[in-house]
């Protein structure tokens, strides 16, 4: 055989820590292609068909992530038991007592994997012991099955985050009746496990997930031109308004913030808020629109946050899916705003601080939840207020989206930068080495990045209803029409993955 | 209307079969159309990886330095060390010889060069340091490079073997004001009237400058001839750790008449001092004791005062001065005023000269670098008419990469301008270094880049503070094992 023909085998089959299948790589869409074609034969029997995607999204698991499949089947199997017992169980006590083991257990696994290091290096800092992490999962799995992977460290295992929070969803929802439980294991299994949200969601819930199990494939003609356009809209975000500008300018700036100047630092704070919405939205509009073509929808995740006018409204349109989990199974639970202005506040404010570290195991995180819960006070707080100072106008409105924008962008510092010291760094060179004078010349020598980010900044803040009209412009366009621009955007696209490297640029001679 | 997943697979099929048309059409890679011309990927990228660079040269694995970066001296010896420094407070001697010889930590190891004719400058360098306790001052090495040196990026991690290896503690030298190379474990914030005078911001010679390559005045204002005016500098330690363990601050200035200066040590006056007027450099020391929380010095003068640097030392042990300069190819000396330099070298003393540079060669690719070699060797024999006897020591560029069509690729020329560095490094009795080598050669910055954590810049030229940090460490080991091997061939006959 062709040796290339080895290499796709290679590429297709077997899992490589370095080669993860990404949405980004041609690879993938030769994969989905293939995906489809059999899924042709598989889509009339809803039984066959779960248990087809199920088998590809493990597999697809499997080439991203290697050993942790293993947790991912034990999350399913787990889960899936849970929510018999406590569907089964009689007595209030036993079905409560189901419910909080199994949350437990959730959260045990989350925490072992995503806060191991972060609890132990507290640990060992207060204490002064010099504890370290061991990966039992490996360890096992080394046992079992004479496998030879680190176990000295713990990788976090992708999509374990999203992952966890569904089955908690599940678990809830089945206690509180608003979801039937599955029978069928591979069902459930796949709820957890279908791909195209699984790693970095949206958080899909049971109760609109599972319904569509069972539900015949149906796919209408605008739905597919809808999931089209998703995709190649999301792969547009993806590669040049994220990777595209992070690797030409924000990311040497966020890793050396020192060696720029102010004025550069604060361009990198602002492209970044730009990339992180591009990169992550991108994403899910890929999921969304690879879903819908596999005939399941999936829940909007994002819904042009930077233009909320306070901050409350921004987290009812940034990572909607999210927000709304954080409200139905940690806000309520905490007492919502049933217990009186106080401790509603302070549930508001403990919710996105843990909301901040489930983001990620690092101080930073639980900043960046400060900054966003105490802001969200402030805004309850001023909204009350408000009303009876000033009536609402269109100018108050401009200020609250540049006042939440800013904030927003603000608060990404701490989520973005390396560490401490790279925060402070940063900060100190926006508040001692400003110079402003060099603007010009940082335009100058930025040209490519710094307009590919001022076109992103335009494209977010045009009005919806003129999106609106290119979206249902392409839905009603003829196939070929639409097979143009998909070959035309993937050429435009790959100017922008294969471009030179923007070079090293000093000001200030 | 409905839509069976036939008919989206059949879609995508004509998505990619249109896809695959391209570079049937345009094999060269390149397709113009009305003047504009697109890049056009090659067949297999289709189907081939192309994001994940697959490096040309298996790296050790033991480069991944996350935690696994121990210490550079194992338990024992750092046991040991503290014994060592607690007698040389009493003896004011070091015994550092019995100290086991240092772990070599990943990276592959490119040892140092000496060409034969320096053997007997390095026979005296290898026994001023492990002698390092007996020396009144401490042993400087002066430690110039490019952007890739700056923030104190490679020296930090050089430093730090060194200090934990013969003693000593604080930064070095210092620019009073600095944008781009601020110092990570203190702040220093000055008055807003001082002027800056830098090698790097100017293309004249005869500049009024140091060995730092920077100077500060400030000029009393001709509007107000009657009083003296003031200006200040600050030092606010932020994380107290071995680089900024200094306790004494010293100061390399020029005064012209009636100045003063005023040391306020965390927030209290300490002494205020004349300051010598001259026409030369002058050293003012200040023994503090320990180490500061902050240190504020306030001038006075009625006519003007030039600094030509701070030094945050420690009384004995071994300071390496950070001296980035960057944008530029090799260093200017040549552009300094030599008395300036003479004058602060007296009192200096550097024992030992590091130049690194080459990255900002690289872009420009051609074959012939004899231009490069020209210049530096101008350098070269400029400095050795200031420091005849200090060993001077060439690093080699780094790896670095671009993207060409889509591919991240080594530059081509890299091993050329090695070549050149290292001939001339031979020609002017330098030692040299292959920091090259020692990344894993040809692509290993792509490779320094992609690991986790990063050790690379996304610019694929500049190191990560953690890729600094392991470059000089891994430079320390390899200066330590050439100041011990010379120490043992130290019996051999000297041939000045």
């Amino acid at each position: 055989m062709n040796p290339d023909i080895y290499d796709i085998i290679d590429q297709l089959f077997v899992y490589s820590s370095d080669k993860p299948l990404l949405y980004t790589r041609p690879v993938f869409w030769l994969l989905f292609a293939a995906i489809m074609g059999l899924y042709s034969i598989f889509y009339k029997k809803n039984r066959i068909r779960n248990i087809y995607l199920l088998a590809i999204s493990f597999f697809l698991y499997y080439k991203t992530n290697g050993a942790f499949l293993f947790l991912l089947i034990f999350s399913s199997v787990f889960n899936y038991l849970a929510g018999y017992r406590i569907e089964e169980s009689k007595r209030a006590v036993t079905k409560k007592t189901w419910v909080a083991f199994s949350i437990a257990i959730n959260l045990l696994i989350l925490a072992y994997f995503k806060y191991a290091y972060f609890f132990t290096e507290s640990f060992n800092r207060i204490f002064n012991t010099h504890l370290e992490v061991v990966n039992w999962l490996i360890l096992w799995e080394n046992h079992i099955f004479g496998t030879s992977f680190d176990a000295m460290q713990i990788l976090l295992p992708v999509g374990i985050s999203f992952y966890t929070f569904q089955a908690i969803s599940y678990i809830v929802d089945v206690y509180r009746q608003r979801v039937e439980v599955v029978k069928n294991i591979f069902d459930f299994s796949f709820y957890l496990a279908f791909f195209p949200q699984l790693v970095a969601g949206p958080i899909v819930r049971a109760s609109t997930f599972i319904p569509q199990l069972y539900q015949k494939y149906r796919l209408t003609k605008a739905e597919f031109g809808h999931a089209v356009f998703l995709i190649l809209k999301g792969l547009i975000k993806k590669i040049v308004f994220a990777d595209f500008i992070a690797v030409n300018f924000i990311d040497r700036v966020f890793s050396s913030p020192t060696s720029y100047s102010g004025i550069e630092n604060v361009l990198a704070v602002y492209g970044y808020s730009l990339q992180i919405y591009a990169d992550f939205s991108g994403y899910t509009d890929i999921a969304i629109g690879l879903a819908l073509l596999m005939g399941f929808k999936l829940p909007v995740n994002f819904n042009e946050p930077y233009k909320a006018i306070n901050l409350t409204n921004f987290w009812r349109q940034w990572h909607i899916s999210l927000s709304l989990w954080l409200r139905d199974y940690l806000y309520i639970p905490l007492g919502g705003n049933r217990k009186g202005k106080i401790r509603m506040h302070l549930n508001l404010l403990t919710t996105m601080i843990l909301g901040g570290l489930w983001h990620g195991a690092h101080l930073r995180f639980l900043i960046w939840g400060a900054i966003h819960g105490v802001g969200l006070v402030v805004d309850k707080l001023w909204n009350r207020l408000s009303k009876k100072i000033v009536p609402p106008s269109k100018i108050l409105k401009s200020l609250g989206v540049i006042l939440t924008f800013n904030l927003v962008t603000f608060a990404w510092i701490f989520f973005r930068a390396e560490g401490q010291n790279a925060i402070n760094q940063m900060l100190f060179q926006i508040s001692h080495h400003f110079e402003f004078s060099i603007l010009l010349n940082v335009f100058t020598g930025y040209t490519i990045p710094l307009t590919v980010m001022i076109l992103g900044f335009i494209f977010m803040f045009l009005p919806f209803g003129l999106k609106e009209k290119v979206r249902g412009a392409f839905i009603k366009s003829p196939a070929w029409i639409k097979l143009i621009t998909v070959v035309i955007t993937v050429l435009i696209l790959y100017q922008a993955a294969s471009s030179g490297l923007q070079a090293f640029i000093y000001f200030r001679f | 209307m409905s839509m069976r997943p036939f008919k989206t697979f059949l879609f995508i099929l004509a998505a990619l079969c249109l896809l695959a048309v391209f570079p049937l059409i345009a094999p060269d890679g390149k397709l113009k159309i009305y003047n504009i011309e697109f890049r056009i990927y090659k067949l297999d990228f289709l189907i081939k990886q192309t994001s994940t660079y697959l490096p040309e040269q298996d790296i050790k694995k033991d480069i991944t330095p996350d935690k696994n970066v121990k210490p550079f001296l194992s338990e024992t010896a750092e046991t040991k060390k503290t014994e060592d420094t607690q007698e040389a407070s009493q003896t004011g001697i070091i015994h550092v010889a019995d100290s086991p010889p240092p772990e070599f930590t990943g990276l592959n190891n490119s040892d140092i060069l000496i060409p034969a004719s320096s053997e007997y400058n390095w026979r005296e360098l290898s026994e001023k340091f492990l002698n390092a306790g007996l020396s009144t001052r401490p042993l400087r090495i002066l430690y110039y490079g490019d952007s890739q040196i700056e923030n104190d990026r490679v020296t930090s991690g050089f430093r730090k073997v060194l200090q934990e290896y013969f003693g000593g503690a604080g930064r070095g030298l210092v620019p009073v004001e600095s944008i781009y190379n601020t110092a990570n474990n203190f702040i220093m914030s000055t008055s807003d009237n001082w002027q800056t005078t830098s090698l790097i911001r100017t293309k004249q010679a005869h500049l009024d400058l140091g060995l730092l390559c920077e100077s500060f005045h400030f000029n009393h204002p001709a509007s107000i001839p009657e009083t003296k005016t003031n200006a200040w500098i600050k030092i606010k330690s932020i994380k107290p750790d071995i680089n900024s363990g200094y306790s004494i601050v010293s100061l390399f200035y020029r005064a012209e008449d009636s100045s003063t200066v005023s040391v306020s040590v965390d927030g209290n006056l300490k002494v205020t001092k004349e300051l010598a007027a001259g026409a030369g450099i002058n050293e003012l020391r200040f023994n503090l004791g320990e180490t500061p929380k902050s240190v504020k010095m306030e001038f006075l003068t009625l006519s003007g005062i030039t600094i030509y640097g701070l030094n945050l030392e420690s009384p004995t042990g071994i300071m390496v001065d950070n001296i980035a300069l960057r944008g530029r190819a090799y260093p200017e000396f040549s552009r300094i005023d030599t008395t300036r330099l003479k004058q602060m070298a007296d009192y200096l003393e550097p024992s030992f000269i590091v130049l690194q540079y080459g990255v900002n060669v690289v872009p420009n690719i051609t074959n012939d670098y004899s231009y490069y070699k020209r210049h530096l060797n101008h350098e070269l024999s400029f400095l050795k008419k200031i420091l005849p006897r200090t060993p001077v020591l060439l690093v080699s560029v780094s790896d670095m990469a671009r993207k060409v069509g889509g591919e991240l690729k080594s530059y081509p020329n890299i091993t050329k301008i090695i070549n050149a560095q290292k001939e001339v490094a031979m020609e002017n009795g330098c030692a040299f270094w292959n920091l090259f080598e020692t990344m894993g050669g040809k692509g290993s910055m792509i490779s320094w880049v992609e690991r986790q954590p990063p050790l690379g810049n996304k610019d694929y030229v500049h190191y990560t503070p953690l890729g600094a940090e392991k470059v000089g460490n891994t430079f320390a080991q390899q200066f330590i094992k050439a100041i011990e091997l010379n120490q043992a061939t130290a019996s051999l006959p000297y041939e000045p």
